[in-house]
């Protein structure tokens, strides 16, 4: 494998499908630029950025189930970071997410973890490895005597690096094997098996508007934008009005351009109800 | 043109008489932390406070509202610091979230009339809340933290 300096892969197989799930090192700094925001950029599902910003990439739709914080905990428990502080992305349309049995971006059947758990965990070992080699490498020790510590790696007398300012150099390392990786074990888990608060709770308490909006081709090319549709608090046609004149909020509805076709219709109330819920009759 | 006082705001909407208050509140105000859910005042999750009474905002006409002050889920509190809003944070009271404007508001309600309610008490307060994701022993312990919070001198 030839590694650039820009701009390499981290091949961590899944065992499962064969199929290569890659961390992408991609310093965002050109050549000749100096001031560094750098990211440590995994292709499908992380990326570290200089801020000790650490976001994983979801391409599952959270509905209740806590998707958007036991996936973030799998890669916290490998990467050795507070998973309080990992944030969620939603993936965009792209086959990287797809089910490893499923050809779609499909969420369901319990298989969330499941199918993502190795994988996770993978990357997060892959990023933490490479991570404490640029400090062995800065602080010209072994990496044997280094730990990691929460977003930290501390040397034998308790020198501490940041993860974020380990990325530029970490990106130029060689990727290490899958096989040369060290795993938790199971009694050194932190947060694996472990209750956690949710992460990014809040704006559901408090109705705060928000929609998802997938990228324009998620939006044009259907398929995938099936399953987004489908996703977050969108409020959605239960029912779809099969004779428009009896559903006289329909037309505010359809104004109502983000929450189109929001309003069950041909709902008819039940007889002796004091109101009428506007449907002509 | 009717006259909606919603959360401490006066608003005109060019709305028909018998247009439900959900519907005034979603299209008109783009208030939609109010869901709709079954429209026939059975399940809770559009409940709003009018004049501090827990209502079905589905199934009131906005004639009905007059000058009653309205208040929506985004009128409880900034920043989720409302007791009841604090309490489902500590707990994780919610899954996937779509009932829950409705039972905050009902738990908001009752917490006004009772600010010490009894299992007793929270049951018939909440009866009226469906959740399909089955929070309710979440929800009954979220109450009387809320309540403890409230005690406490918690931002109201």
């Amino acid at each position: 494998m030839t590694v650039g300096r820009r701009h390499f892969l981290i091949g961590v197989g899944v065992v499962a499908t064969g199929s290569a799930v890659g961390i992408q090192l991609v310093p965002r700094l050109l050549a000749g630029q100096s001031s560094p925001p750098v990211d440590f950029k995994p292709h499908a599902f992380v990326r570290l950025s200089s801020d000790d910003t650490v976001t994983v990439i979801i391409g599952k739709s959270e509905m209740g189930q806590g998707v958007y914080t036991g996936l973030p905990m799998i890669l916290a428990e490998e990467l050795d970071f507070d998973p309080q502080r990992i944030k969620v992305e939603i993936a965009g349309v792209d086959p990287a997410f797809n089910h490893p049995f499923i050809p779609a971006q499909f969420t369901g059947g319990s298989m969330s973890t499941p199918s993502t758990y190795e994988s996770l965990r993978q990357v997060g070992a892959t990023a933490r490895s490479m991570l404490v080699t640029a400090a062995a490498q800065y602080w010209k020790v072994d990496a044997a005597t280094l730990r990691t510590d929460d977003g930290h790696v501390v040397d034998a007398r308790g020198r501490r690096l940041r993860y974020g300012s380990l990325l530029e150099a970490a990106s130029e390392l060689p990727v290490p094997a899958k096989d040369t990786l060290k795993m938790k074990d199971r009694s050194e888990f932190r947060y694996i098996g472990r209750p956690q608060k949710r992460l990014g709770e809040g704006r559901r308490l408090s109705g705060v508007r928000y929609r998802y909006r997938p990228a324009r081709s998620a939006r044009r090319g259907g398929g995938p934008g099936a399953g987004i549709r489908g996703s977050g608090t969108l409020v959605r046609c239960l029912r779809r009005p099969r004779d428009r004149r009896r559903c006289r909020y329909q037309a505010g509805a359809e104004r109502h351009r983000g929450d189109r076709a929001a309003y069950p219709c041909g709902i008819q109330r039940p007889q002796g109800a004091a109101h009428r819920l506007g449907h002509a009759r | 043109v009717i006259t909606l006082n919603v959360n401490g705001t006066s608003h005109e909407i060019d709305a028909e008489p018998d247009m439900p208050l959900l519907w005034a509140l979603r299209d008109f105000l783009k208030l939609t932390g109010t869901k709709y859910g079954c429209g026939i005042a059975q399940c809770g999750v559009c409940t709003v406070h009018l004049d501090g009474q827990p209502v079905r905002s589905c199934s009131i006409p906005v004639s009905a509202v007059g000058s009653a002050q309205i208040r929506t889920i985004e009128g409880l509190s900034k920043s989720t610091s409302h007791p009841v809003q604090q309490a489902w944070l500590e707990l994780d009271v919610v899954q996937c979230g779509y009932c829950q404007s409705g039972q905050i508001m009902a738990a908001a309600a009752l917490l006004e009339s009772q600010p010490n309610p009894t299992d007793a008490d929270i049951d018939a307060a909440m009866n009226g809340n469906l959740c399909r994701c089955g929070t309710y022993p979440r929800i009954r312990a979220a109450v009387k933290r809320a309540a403890e919070i409230k005690r406490q001198g918690g931002a109201a």
